[in-house]
């Protein structure tokens, strides 16, 4: 690995393994699956090396550190693309760190560059795909009390965002669960942070089924919710009176099969209110 | 009544205050609080008709003793009429909160007997929100005209934004339509929450709170739009929020108790015959005098039948509504002025064309622009670059000269910017060079558009070109 980044960029071409279709002149060589601790190790010291290297005279740099709040500028951008689930995404970070190490703070001006701006697209996709994390995440309150939520994106989110939904629910257990990307955040009453796990596919369908224990009174709560969103809809602004689907633009359709809002086997006509606690 | 079925009808009551409102402050979290509000706010929901769903938008109540004529919940309308008890509504926020639904609430309600005693009960809601289920998240609470200072103040206390609907753009308008309000009582609202918050922002300033006196004083002496130059200084943001050409706020909204999100107002577009330029200009007075921060545009649906009101055929004034949503966004983040996009003589905003590009058509010889060169300023006024385009420029072109290839690589809309532009001094090559070219075929690619053509038809109206 170590004589493979030494190598002229022409003669490497990085690909996840699942993706490898060699050229005839080309060699596979694979990086062990295991995530092993001298592997880890030098994947920091090269994050670092490069951030060192591409955040120098940055006007917002606190001494030696970029800040923690630095979204998406030079080098967290690396971690955001990683996350991205586009099969190019590995060959373009390769380019992109070669090229920050060989032009150092000029990257960041370097916005019309194809690299830059590769690396740029994939970055700034996993960020809309944590907005839409954020956004249509959507948690259910279970028998034991605690929050929790099945959410399907197009990048793997969860690590990014799961402390975001800390610090918004600092004071409740909840768990996030990716099928996917096979991710769990969980979350307990009072951490400021989550703990991220990574699952085999039968811990992720064992955990998927815990969706279903709803607590008493959450079907009530879902409900409500439904009946708000049916009542806020206007008329005579809907798709046929535009021309294009404002919803469905903003709110892909991918999302919609996980949204309450959305769920049809709420009816509009629900029992009253049960007794005992709503949950809040 | 049940919840459920309280819920269903106060939220359509309230639903045609089309505004999507988010929320305004940033504010992190606090133990033992729930949540926390982010100032750029976040939309978890749709609505069919696409709009945004940030806060759960309700009425207290829809028992309304006015009688304004356009109104689904006016006094003499035969609705079913419900209430929420406070502490009710207040655990339904926290409950939908903790699902992530909603950002916070957005407290509106109809007079439910004296403007005091309606506003009473929006406080007791919110008392109970904050101080015993104690919510971090965000309010926006609706000021209900003719409320008491005092009651003003505390619900001030209690929420992040306030907002005193100016409802329609004249005060003969409102006195036609809106027999029980006032515009006196609805700016003098205004003027006590924008007092009120200029007397907080003093306070802060001389006790040392806040922005430190030297980033005051280098921030009033500044051009607002040398804010933040370079896009890559700020990461890869998706939204240019933070891009608005409006001077920032003394002091830090983390400081203030009293609507720290300050205030904002809405009109509705089309019950009322004031034009684009009354309108415009009314903007630009209210977002002075009161240090507003948002209008927002309501177009009106027909819903009620009343001789002083359109006919209940007419198409929602959609487009309308958006064209004066872009002139707003021109006025606060492109720095333009209200005179630029319209005038006595020409009072209305072109329903086809978006505003910049209707005003860009207009004076062509302002044009091109050396992408290489330009200020900011200037590239802000070109069809086709945004704030966050215009910063990408800016950055970019320290490294080298750029060309038309690099401006798409920086996701430059060139379809409507490469009429305006030059880059080393060439045009594109694909683009006319006639004015008069220029101007035929920016507008036909505008009027075909399937937005335009549909609204068209709805709206009944033919093309003028």
């Amino acid at each position: 690995m170590t004589y493979l980044a030494h190598a002229p960029a022409s003669m490497v071409r990085l690909a996840y393994s699942e993706d490898i279709q060699p050229a005839l002149d080309e060699r596979v060589a694979r990086v062990p699956e295991t995530e092993s601790d001298p592997l880890l190790a030098l994947s920091r010291r090269v994050y670092r090396g490069f951030e060192r290297h591409v955040s120098m005279g940055c006007p917002l740099k606190r001494g030696k550190e970029c800040p923690a709040r630095c979204k998406g500028s030079c080098a967290s951008r690396l971690a955001l693309a990683a996350a991205n689930d586009d099969q190019d995404a590995p060959e373009a970070i390769h380019r992109y760190v070669r090229l920050g190490f060989s032009e150092g703070p000029r990257i960041r001006s370097m916005l019309s560059d194809k690299t830059v701006a590769e690396l740029d697209r994939l970055a700034r996709y996993t960020l809309s795909e944590c907005e839409h994390t954020r956004q249509f995440v959507r948690f259910s309150r279970l028998s034991d009390g605690t929050y929790f939520s099945t959410f399907r994106p197009k990048a793997d989110t969860i690590p990014l965002t799961c402390d975001y939904f800390a610090t918004r629910m600092r004071c409740e257990r909840f768990c996030l669960l990716d099928p996917v990307h096979h991710v769990i955040a969980m979350h307990e009453d009072g951490d400021r942070r989550c703990a991220v796990t990574r699952l085999d596919d039968r811990l992720t369908s064992e955990l998927s089924e815990h969706a279903s224990d709803l607590a008493d009174g959450e079907t009530y709560v879902h409900a409500m919710w439904k009946r708000f969103y049916d009542s806020v809809g206007l008329d005579g602004r809907d798709a046929s009176q535009r021309g294009y689907d404002l919803r469905t633009s903003w709110m892909p359709k991918r999302f919609w099969g996980g949204l309450t809002e959305l769920d049809p086997t709420l009816g509009s006509a629900m029992p009253s209110k049960p007794l005992g606690p709503s949950g809040s | 009544m049940d919840t459920l079925t309280k819920l269903g009808i106060l939220a359509e009551a309230a639903r045609f205050d089309a505004a999507c409102t988010s929320s305004g402050v940033t504010r992190g979290p606090k133990d033992g609080k729930v949540g926390l509000a982010s100032g750029a706010g976040l939309c978890h929901t749709f609505s069919r008709d696409g709009r945004c769903i940030t806060l759960l938008k309700v009425l207290m109540s829809n028992a309304c003793s006015y009688d304004c004529a356009y109104c689904v919940n006016r006094c003499g309308a035969s609705c079913t009429r419900a209430t929420f008890e406070p502490r009710e509504l207040a655990e339904l926020t926290v409950d939908f909160y903790k699902r992530n639904y909603i950002e916070g609430l957005f407290l509106s309600s109809g007079v439910l007997g004296t403007p005091d005693a309606t506003t009473e009960r929006m406080i007791e809601c919110l008392r109970v929100l904050r101080e015993d289920l104690r919510f971090n998240g965000y309010v926006h609470a609706k000021v209900i005209p003719g409320t008491s200072p005092e009651l003003l103040d505390r619900l001030g206390h209690l929420a992040d934004r306030m907002s005193a609907n100016l409802e329609l753009p004249s005060s003969r308008s409102l006195a036609e339509l809106c027999p029980n309000k006032d515009a006196g009582s609805i700016t003098k609202s205004m003027a006590q929450i924008s007092a009120t918050r200029q007397g907080e922002a003093r306070r802060l300033l001389e006790s040392g709170h806040g922005t430190t006196r030297a980033a005051l004083a280098r921030r009033k002496s500044g051009v607002v739009a040398q804010r933040a130059r370079s896009c890559t200084d700020m990461g890869l943001r998706l939204n240019s929020n933070s891009m608005t050409l409006r001077p920032p706020d003394p002091v830090a909204s983390g400081g203030r108790k009293f609507a720290p999100a300050g205030q904002s107002t809405q009109l509705i577009i089309g019950a009322s015959p004031e034009s684009d330029h009354h309108i415009l200009q009314l903007s630009k007075s209210q977002y002075q005098k009161f240090d507003l921060r948002r209008i927002f545009f309501s177009a009106y649906v027909p819903v009620v039948e009343d001789d002083r009101l359109p006919d209940s055929a007419t198409p929602v004034p959609l487009r309308r509504e958006h064209r004066l949503y872009q002139a707003d966004w021109l006025m606060r983040y492109y720095g333009f002025d209200a005179d630029e996009l319209t005038t006595p003589d020409a009072p209305w905003l072109d329903l086809d064309l978006d505003p910049k590009l209707a005003w860009a058509l207009a004076h062509q010889e302002r044009f091109p622009i050396e992408v290489n060169s330009a200020s900011l300023e200037e590239l802000l006024r070109v069809p086709g670059i945004g704030p966050m385009g215009a910063r990408r420029i800016v950055a970019a072109r320290r490294r080298k000269r750029l060309g038309f290839d690099d401006l798409r690589t920086l996701n430059v809309t060139l379809k409507r910017a490469c009429h305006f532009i030059c880059c080393s001094g060439m045009r594109d090559p694909q683009a006319p060079l006639d004015e008069e070219l220029i101007r035929k075929e920016v507008a036909r690619s505008a009027r075909d558009g399937k937005y335009n053509r549909t609204r068209r038809t709805a709206e009944g109206q033919l093309s003028l070109f």
